[in-house]
């Protein structure tokens, strides 16, 4: 099935420094040589597997100068024939090369079609298929490593684990139902099995709040009163003049969201409009969007002017209220260090203000203390890419309903027969899975397929 | 000479007995080739029919037309439900019978049977011609032909039966082996494999001192197995106990010691045998930790003074087994009358079936019970009727009857054997069946009587009974979703449980569904109290009760047969999806080489059959359902441009 040529350009659309083509299936040799030529390889059919051959590529005018590289089958990536072509990432070398394959005689490849023919020529499971997705999708270094994980296994192991516990409690039930003559009684020791499975997935299933984490990076909301100079340290992290910055209080009306990538992390930095004591907190519109914006944060960075404080500025009603926000790790930023430094002007009362947060004496203009708190921010989130994290939703779906009918099971315990609870037992068992692949269900297909994005 | 029948049956045990019975009933000239008329339905092992998922396969068998319910209910001598605290679908009945009565019963129904020929003569070679059955030419010299066969031969092929040292070509208990048969099912292209099974040693009742034992008496006011009696298990008077004891250290510490004698362990016995009832030496060995085991003491009939020590299975020589029989509390002096035997015997690759139980490459040669690698009388009575039904419509080119595995837990069985296969003898477990919580004995009728009428084999009388008890379940469930009004009645009720009582008013449902309460606590509150509708049906009290029983249950369980509800629809779109019968998997990519050569062989009829397939990973069943969705779109394409 599907053996005809497919080819795609396997790069980002647009421009970008480098672009790869790819082409796969029986004959792709031949397409291939209408686009290339070379002095290393007078016949591209004597391209040796596996070796960049410099030359020229390009059709109908449009030429570049890259490489060439064959990769035969079975042992390619697709495990048909296949072949790449690098050279500059220009829309127009591309397109010239695309049209010309297309021409004689080549198809587009459909979404997730290179990864497919990989799966249905047996070079792929399905874990690796979506970890494969998973890699490509992956713009950070945490995610790429958890992704990496997720190609070798790591979470399928983790959930054979737990589902191999599950097939041992279910074995224990059933026999105490088919063998009614043997007298078992292992109820509350299989309770206390079940329980324990289901802690792991609930662990498992925070854990994928950390892969969510992972894959869309850490939200650190700069709040704060007007002018006490978020949008300047903003502009500080990012290195450039993001923000607008004025002297006149509340200039920034909006959120605005910048992320960087620091060391392997992202963190997405959301800066907001200043919230106005005199008025009790909520005045405009874009405070009340600073509020909302506070209630997604992983972190808060609560940024306080330092001369103000250091004049007598009480802060303890601002702090009152960030309690509000369990799930956020909050900090106290003092800044505008370079004006007055808490440090030395009111250590004492900063630390019995900050009590359990951790602060921090910085200045958006010298940068002085900025370093120490991004890599606190970053301590928080480091390591994340080494955790067991479940990062596709096929999985987290799959462990949350795995959840639903152990917690089902749980509370049935006691209270209903061993067959009903059973039945819960074994809708977890089913759910994990379809993760590991020991189960199977027409869905699992269509999704999977339906959200791949390879090959184009 | 030679003689003409529609369909023969080589084997009269509880496979051959249902298959010829049902065969000849669907109106089909039938013949019945028995080795010995004195072993016809002869209960070879323990003396009880039904327990846990047998009951219900009992039931099942019942509800089609079978045999096997009715004459248990007549051979009957102690009824028990197993579970019986338990919730309705793990409820399970189980009478000791009366082996010697069993037979005569069956014996006697299979002769008064018409278009029924009994005959005493042994099956040695197969006729098959152009891959399809013609006949069998017996020991005797005679030639049968024949339209279709059922082979349920049990464990009679090539058997071989083995006490420590001793070992013989013999049946069960005496009887001849078969041999030869074995030989033309080879040459004939079916795969023989090995099993073993065995049982326990029978002692002389006058021998055993009870007053060591725990007396186990049997229960009153249970129902019958077959839903045509309405009597409530048997009376009182009439129930012989049975008796439990335990093994010593003493038997742990004989069984260490001469564990070299046991043919299981030095490796004399080659057959594989089954693990759900392991030997007394299997259980000692692998069992350490274990102090002592149960053992049952059964009566093997009203008429003889055997008991069968239920839980001593062994194939250690006589010596040894005396001692181990002696070092059981209460069988100190027992006198063994028969000693326990291992017995190893020929049965085919189940794989090499279709559904329907007919072998995939021989057109109207069916095979049931033992043969199929199964073990138990229940499993083969199963396989004995549909084989029987099926080849039956087989004869009158009709569709064979197959049951899903939501259906029965017959598709369960027949399913396991032809699409997983079974390397060890195969024994029919609740665990088995995904749909348990509607698996039930009490609604095996509600299941399957239509399509036992559909086929021919439910008379007028079961039929209306069937009828009858829908409309009684039917006017119960009506009746309890209506509120019931607070009652001082209720009060009362709810006060000796102990529950809370609320003047809100309850539904019928949520009475029912409480776990306090049982229907019967609920009825008289119910809208015009208990009454059944007699006008409207005529009251029949034994279809009322099994309707409340039914009711009961779907309402208890109410809200997880809901939830399976959902999982039964998936399970369906599988089965439903059928596979082309001339898919070519040399050209479906992506198939492991394991699951390539194991889907030629079996060509599973359905995309759901094929994931059962042992060896057929789910990654292979997503290439497939690839594969299969590309074919559609190909040749809807080419509709398409045409």
């Amino acid at each position: 099935m599907g053996n005809g040529v497919i080819a795609a350009r396997a790069t980002p659309a647009g421009k970008g420094g480098i672009g790869i083509i790819r082409l796969s299936g029986a004959g792709c040799l031949e397409l291939a040589a209408g686009c290339f030529s070379s002095h290393k390889l007078r016949d591209i059919k004597k391209a040796r597997p596996n070796r960049m051959y410099f030359g020229r590529i390009g059709a109908d005018g449009i030429y570049d100068e890259g490489y060439f590289v064959y990769f035969p089958g079975p042992r390619s990536f697709t495990g048909e024939d296949s072949a790449e072509f690098q050279c500059h990432g220009g829309p127009a070398i591309i397109g010239a090369v695309l049209n010309k394959l297309y021409e004689l005689g080549a198809k587009p490849a459909a979404r997730g079609e290179f990864t497919k023919r990989a799966f249905l020529n047996g070079r792929l499971t399905l874990s690796d298929a979506e970890g494969v997705a998973a890699v490509i999708e992956a713009d950070n270094t945490a995610a790429l490593k958890a992704a990496y994980r997720l190609m070798k296994g790591g979470i399928s192991k983790e959930i054979s684990g737990m589902r191999d516990a599950l097939t041992g409690l279910i074995a224990a039930a059933e026999a105490e139902l088919d063998y009614p003559e043997e007298l078992f009684s292992l109820g509350e020791q299989n309770f206390k099995i079940l329980s324990s499975i289901l802690s792991r997935a609930e662990e498992l299933l925070a854990s994928a709040k950390r892969g969510e984490l992972i894959e869309r990076g850490a939200n650190v909301v700069l709040l704060g009163a007007p002018n006490t100079g978020k949008s300047s340290l903003l502009n500080r992290i990012l290195k450039r003049d993001r923000a607008i910055v004025t002297d006149i209080p509340g200039t920034t009306r909006d959120t605005l969201e910048e992320s960087i990538e620091y060391k392997g992390v992202r963190l997405n930095f959301i800066d907001t409009a200043g919230l106005r004591e005199d008025t009790g907190l909520i005045e405009k519109k874009g405070i009340e969007r600073s509020l909302e914006a506070a209630r997604g944060a992983d972190v808060i960075l609560y940024t306080v002017d330092s001369p103000e404080y250091c004049a007598g500025k009480d802060i303890r009603p601002d702090l009152d209220f960030l309690r509000e926000y369990k799930d956020a790790a909050i900090f106290i930023v003092f800044n505008k260090s370079d004006l007055a430094d808490v440090l030395k002007l009111c250590q004492k009362r900063a630390e019995r203000d900050a009590e359990s947060y951790g602060y921090f004496s910085v200045s958006a203009i010298s940068g002085e203390g900025i370093e120490r708190l991004l890599d606190r921010v970053f301590g928080l989130f480091s390591g994340i890419g080494d955790l067991e994290t479940l990062t596709l939703n096929r999985h987290v779906d799959a462990v949350r309903s795995a959840l639903c009918s152990l917690r089902s099971a749980e509370e049935s315990f006691f209270k209903e027969g061993l067959e009903c609870v059973l039945v819960d037992l074994k809708n977890a068992w089913l759910a994990l899975g379809e993760i590991t692949g020991q189960s199977v269900s027409e869905e699992i297909i269509d999704k999977i397929f339906s959200e791949f994005c390879l090959g184009k | 000479m030679s003689e003409l029948y529609d369909i023969i049956v080589i084997g009269a045990g509880h496979a051959g007995a249902e298959a010829a019975l049902a065969a000849a009933r669907m109106g089909l000239k039938t013949l019945v080739l028995t080795m010995s008329l004195d072993s016809v339905a002869f209960l070879a092992c323990n003396p009880n029919i039904g327990g846990t998922s047998k009951a219900q396969l009992v039931r099942e068998i019942d509800a089609l037309g079978g045999e096997i319910g009715r004459a248990a209910d007549k051979a009957v001598i102690q009824m028990r439900m197993l579970n019986g605290a338990k919730g309705a679908a793990v409820r399970s009945l189980r009478g000791q019978v009366d082996k010697a009565l069993y037979h005569r019963i069956i014996k006697k129904t299979l002769e008064e049977q018409s278009g029924l020929t009994l005959k005493q003569d042994e099956a040695v070679e197969l006729i098959v011609g152009d891959g399809a059955f013609k006949g069998v030419k017996t020991a005797l010299g005679l030639i049968y032909y024949g339209g279709a066969a059922v082979i349920a031969s049990g464990v009679y092929l090539e058997s071989r039966v083995i006490i420590g040292e001793y070992s013989k070509q013999s049946g069960p208990s005496g009887f001849f082996p078969a041999n030869g048969l074995s030989r033309s099912l080879s040459q004939n292209g079916i795969e023989l494999r090995r099993f073993k099974t065995g049982t326990p040693p029978r002692v002389h009742r006058r021998s055993i001192d009870f007053s060591k034992m725990q007396i186990q008496e049997g229960e009153r006011g249970i129902c019958s197995f077959s839903f045509l009696n309405d009597f409530y298990g048997v009376p009182e008077s009439e129930q012989a106990p049975c008796y439990l004891t335990y093994t010593t250290r003493e038997t742990a510490e004989i069984i260490r010691e001469n564990i070299a004698r046991s043919p299981m362990y030095n490796g004399s016995i080659e057959g594989i045998g089954p693990r759900y009832c392991p030997s007394i030496e299997d259980k000692i060995m692998r069992f350490k930790d274990k102090e002592r085991h149960q053992i049952f003491i059964e009566p093997e009939g009203l008429e003889t003074d055997e008991m069968y020590v239920q839980g001593v299975s062994s194939s250690l020589p006589t010596d040894v087994q005396i001692r181990v029989v002696h070092s059981i509390e209460g069988l100190e002096k027992a006198e063994i009358m028969r000693f326990a035997y291992a017995i190893e015997y020929d049965c085919i690759n189940s794989e090499q079936l279709y559904p329907s139980l007919q072998v995939k490459h021989i057109r109207g040669l069916f095979t049931a019970g033992q043969i199929n690698g199964t073990s138990g009388y229940e499993e083969a009575a199963a396989q004995g009727l549909m084989a029987g039904i099926n080849a039956a419509l087989y004869l009158r080119g009709l569709d064979p009857l197959i049951l899903n595995r939501n259906e029965a837990y017959i598709g369960v069985l027949i399913d396991d054997l032809t699409s997983k296969g079974t390397c060890e003898p195969y024994r029919m477990m609740t665990a088995r069946a995904e749909y348990r919580l509607t698996l039930r004995q009490d609604n095996a009728d509600t299941r399957l009587t239509e399509k036992g009428r559909e086929v021919g084999l439910v008379g007028d009388l079961r039929y209306g009974k069937y009828l009858k008890k829908r409309e009684y379940l039917k006017y119960i469930l009506e009746k309890a979703e209506k509120t019931v009004g607070p009652s001082a009645g209720l009060q009362e009720l709810f006060k000796n449980r102990g529950v809370e009582y609320s003047k809100r008013g309850y539904t019928g449902i949520e009475l029912i569904k409480r776990p306090e309460f049982s229907i019967g606590d609920i009825l008289p509150f119910l809208d015009r109290g208990a009454e059944p509708p007699e006008k409207a049906l005529g009251y029949d009290r034994g279809s009322f009760a099994a309707a409340l029983a039914e009711a009961e249950a779907e309402i208890k369980y109410g809200g997880y047969i809901e939830k399976q509800r959902s999982d039964i629809k998936s399970f369906l779109k599988a089965e439903n999806a059928k596979l082309p019968k001339d898919l070519d998997y040399a050209s479906v990519k992506g198939l492991r080489l394991e699951a390539r050569s194991k889907l030629e062989r079996i060509r599973p009829l359905s995309l759901g059959q094929a994931a059962r397939v042992s060896g057929v990973s789910p990654a292979d069943i997503q290439v497939l359902m690839v594969y299969l969705s590309k074919r559609k779109e190909e040749t809807q394409g080419l509709k398409g441009s045409t």
